[in-house]
């Protein structure tokens, strides 16, 4: 009983899979966690009113000190993490504006990044090439000058938004729609493992046990909006999931700011109509570092690495804008070979990325 | 009265010996066949009866019995009218056995009694003189083809009554002179690269493909070029060795496609099936397991378009020759294997709008059936394919430019030197190009110098290559070598192989 923390008691109540407004009427009810957790036993009839009995039973089962102790340590070894709002690292913008922000959260990763600046860069699984490129363009900025990408691992947007961060090497946060341990979509597993390796966050409210299901989508934009200062919608159609993150955002307080898109074009049809309503409009990721107030990092002050004459050449006209291989033929006045050799150096610099069907342009340094 | 004539048949690309045994007895008239004969051979009775009338011969109404020895195998195809004809003509007395002591017979026989020409007599004709044959009687029209064998006295003819004429002596035909194989230049069909403006990095892979019997992969657009491109490669291509134009020829003679005032074919075949095309027509097969295309194709260039609208299961045909070279094709009557060493080139849109990553349009495909499209490639697959390369749209001032690009002569000019290389390397190994290195050869010529390593590992770490493109980029590079002359590989041109495996990148 001494050594049982309130947030040993958040991660316990949370073991029971009671919705967050049974929790909170739980906690609300019984004087806090220390409270519930004390009275438990004695006002099992009432408890039972309010939660059922199966939900009681978990609870009673899962009671012992002895067994949460172990849970705790079962979940450290697997490098999961529980922080819950006991926790004073417990995220403040998450409690201050989410009124339904979860007891406690489970996470693997690097939990300093919460305290980071955040950004949430979301938008459509179904995403055009030019949703991709803005949002690579958008992380990738804000990776660069130290703003936190937050997204939902899903496939299409929030995927390149996180891969952009990384390839920037910023900080990202991963919030799953499902437990730790049941990443979807399968597919993203390989970029969940970049995430980790890359020192970022993967963060969920659910068990690391629980699947995704149609609700918790939903449930988790809540966090990532409430996380971040800003919501960047880069490609929604209407009935989008981004449409909803979008809707939180301005619940809690947070700032829309949506990148335009073809206003003929249904891919874009929710996110243009975000922007009639009066969501901030941007252009690139400098717009979205202007708003947040943010200097952005001037490029110039690493230059690249020495380059040799040839490779100032290309680099130079990269830079004002002959970007296909064929046209740097041509204006360069060198052999396949000799450009593809400067090419790959300066890919390998990275002063150059490949952004297309042999395609270059200037990458940040 | 009993007569025997010496024919050949067909087994795939081989021939084998048949004896047609003819003899006369009384009975009901007309003629029977044995010896597992197909349809073809039978119907040829109503061929003979009409050909020996209308040369002037008397066809005796008589119950004459065929036999094609050896008896087990099954014979098929027109090429034994002429040989039965005369035959019969022994058998009734008309014409002298011994006149035809050491000659083979091959040909078919028109109603009117002319001689009509026969699909396979290469392979015919190579095969028996292998066996020690050395007087042939062959239609008039196969002439072209025949003359190309050297060694051997062969007779050419018109119609019925000319054979018998030579036969008896009343005419004196000469045997086929002995032509030069003149293997041109392969130029003129397809077009030049001269022409085609642009497309620097399509051009320049194009030229190590060729250099190295690399097959190759060409992603773009539509529009962007990449048939042209693919027709254009038999200009660039080495030039055919004698022993290839043989075989190449006797496979196109077997398929009955070869053209009769060539005779033989001279440049590297190109062929490009539809996509629509069947396993079978691919592999070859058919109840008489002919030849298809991966053979029409040997020592030449298949060049499949779409790559990804032809069915997983005929592409996954091309696995087996695309590793040994040649395709095995079994039927349920016979097993037949046919030479398939072939380069191949296809070209496939990056999506399946086709604009994925083209700068001025947009793509609207989104990454699931962009990752759907590509999986219709199967790993196996891309595995033997060495160069994948983008082709991008020609901009107007390209297009418009005066001006041309540089010629495919020249271009060929590099490939055969590159070439010559190899085949001074490779001599006596059973490998002509540096495609076909086998992974201990890899390890032996393919060391890169220590720059080369530094960047081989550098690249693979920061462009995320996949592992099974670093023995295809050793290979490449090995070719890139051979085209700059240099005995070692060199940074540059591991520099160079990257560039062509865009698809182990992180495609989407």
């Amino acid at each position: 009983m001494t050594d049982m923390t309130p947030s040993k008691i958040f991660f316990w109540i949370g073991l029971s899979g009671l919705t967050h407004k049974k929790q909170t009427e739980l906690l609300h009810g019984y004087g806090g966690p220390e409270g519930l957790y004390a009275r438990f036993l004695e006002e099992q009839n009432a408890l039972v009113g309010i939660i059922g009995d199966r939900h009681y039973a978990a609870l009673k089962r899962y009671r012992s000190a002895d067994y949460i102790g172990q849970a705790l340590d079962k979940l450290r070894k697997d490098g999961i993490y529980v922080m819950t709002a006991a926790n004073p690292k417990y995220p403040e913008c998450l409690r201050q504006a989410e009124a339904a922000a979860p007891y406690a959260l489970y996470y693997r990763g690097n939990p300093a990044l919460l305290e980071t600046r955040c950004a949430a860069v979301v938008g459509t699984r179904r995403c055009c090439g030019y949703g991709r490129q803005m949002a690579e363009e958008i992380a990738g900025t804000l990776a660069e000058n130290g703003v936190t990408v937050v997204s939902g691992l899903a496939t299409g947007i929030d995927g390149y938004a996180h891969r952009a961060a990384l390839d920037n090497s910023g900080g990202t946060i991963a919030v799953l729609g499902s437990g730790l341990n049941c990443i979807t979509p399968a597919g993203h597993v390989q970029l969940y493992d970049r995430i980790l390796a890359g020192g970022g966050l993967v963060l969920s409210q659910y068990k690391p046990t629980d699947n995704a299901t149609r609700f918790t989508f939903p449930e988790r934009n809540r966090i990532v909006s409430g996380l971040c200062e800003a919501v960047v919608i880069v490609e929604a159609p209407e009935g989008s999931g981004a449409l909803i993150t979008a809707r939180f955002a301005s619940e809690q307080g947070r700032d829309v700011l949506v990148v335009p898109g073809n206003v003929t074009d249904a891919r874009f049809k929710g996110s243009n109509q975000l922007l009639y309503e009066g969501a901030v409009f941007v252009r690139g990721g400098a717009d979205v570092l202007e708003f947040m107030r943010i200097a952005p990092k001037s490029r110039q002050n690493s230059s690249p690495p020495q380059l040799d004459k040839a490779q100032e050449m290309i680099y130079s006209l990269i830079c004002s804008g002959v970007e296909s291989f064929d046209r740097l033929i041509e204006a360069g006045h060198l052999s396949p070979a000799e450009l593809a050799a400067v090419l790959l150096d300066l890919e390998l610099f990275g002063v150059v990325k490949k952004t297309g069907a042999e395609q270059y342009s200037r990458s940040g340094p | 009265m009993l007569a025997k004539i010496d024919s050949y048949g067909l087994k795939g690309l081989d021939g084998y010996g048949v004896e047609l045994e003819i003899d006369i007895n009384s009975g009901l008239p007309g003629i029977e066949f044995v010896g597992l004969a197909d349809t073809a051979v039978k119907e040829s009775k109503e061929r003979i009866k009409s050909a020996i009338k209308n040369s002037g011969f008397r066809f005796t109404p008589k119950k004459i019995t065929v036999n094609l020895a050896p008896a087990s195998m099954k014979k098929e195809g027109t090429l034994y009218d002429l040989g039965m004809a005369l035959g019969i003509l022994c058998a009734t007395e008309q014409l002298a056995v011994t006149a035809l002591a050491g000659f083979v017979v091959l040909g078919e026989l028109s109603l009117d009694g002319r001689v009509r020409p026969i699909r396979g007599l290469m392979p015919l004709l190579i095969a028996a003189k292998d066996a020690g044959h050395t007087r042939f009687i062959i239609p008039s029209e196969n002439r072209r083809e025949a003359s190309h064998i050297g060694g051997v006295q062969v007779f050419a003819f018109d119609d019925l009554r000319q054979v018998v004429g030579f036969l008896h002596g009343e005419i004196a035909v000469p045997p086929l002179k002995k032509a030069d194989i003149c293997l041109s230049a392969s130029a003129g069909q397809g077009g030049d690269f001269a022409y085609i403006k642009g497309q620097y990095l399509a051009k320049r892979a194009l030229e190590i493909a060729a250099a190295g019997g690399h097959n190759v992969l060409m992603i773009g657009p539509p529009g962007a070029g990449k048939t042209m491109l693919a027709r254009a490669i038999p200009s660039i291509l080495p030039d055919l060795s004698t022993e290839e134009a043989l075989e190449t020829t006797k496979i196109h003679s077997v398929a009955g496609i070869l053209n009769p005032e060539e005779g033989i074919i001279r440049v590297r075949p190109f062929r490009s099936p539809h996509h629509s095309v069947s396993a079978t027509a691919l592999t070859g097969g058919g109840s008489n397991a002919r030849p298809g295309e991966m053979s029409l194709s040997h020592n030449g260039v298949l060049f499949l378009d779409e790559l990804p609208e032809y069915t997983r299961a005929t592409l996954e045909n091309l696995r087996q020759p695309l590793e040994d070279g040649v395709i095995t094709v079994s039927r349920a009557a016979r097993t037949v294997e046919y030479p398939a060493s072939f380069m191949l080139v296809a070209s496939m849109n990056p999506c399946p709008c086709g604009y994925y990553g083209a700068k001025d349009r947009a793509c609207a495909c989104s990454p699931a059936m962009i990752g759907r499209y590509l999986s219709k490639l199967s790993g196996p697959l891309l595995d033997r394919i060495d160069l994948h390369m983008n082709v991008s749209n020609v901009q107007y001032d390209e297009i418009a430019g005066e001006g041309l690009s540089e010629p495919s002569a020249d271009i060929r000019g590099r490939v055969n030197a590159a070439r010559a290389i190899q085949g001074e390397r490779f001599a006596g190994m059973g490998v002509y190009c540096n495609a076909k290195m086998t992974g201990g050869m890899i390890k032996t010529y393919c060391k890169p110098d220590a720059a080369g390593e530094r960047i081989l590992k550098n690249a693979f770490e920061k462009m995320r290559l996949s592992a099974r493109a670093y023995t295809k980029i050793l290979k490449t590079a090995r070719t890139i070598a051979d085209l700059g002359g240099a005995a070692h590989i060199e940074e540059a041109h591991i520099k160079e192989a990257l560039l062509y495996r865009n698809l182990d990148r992180e495609y989407i």
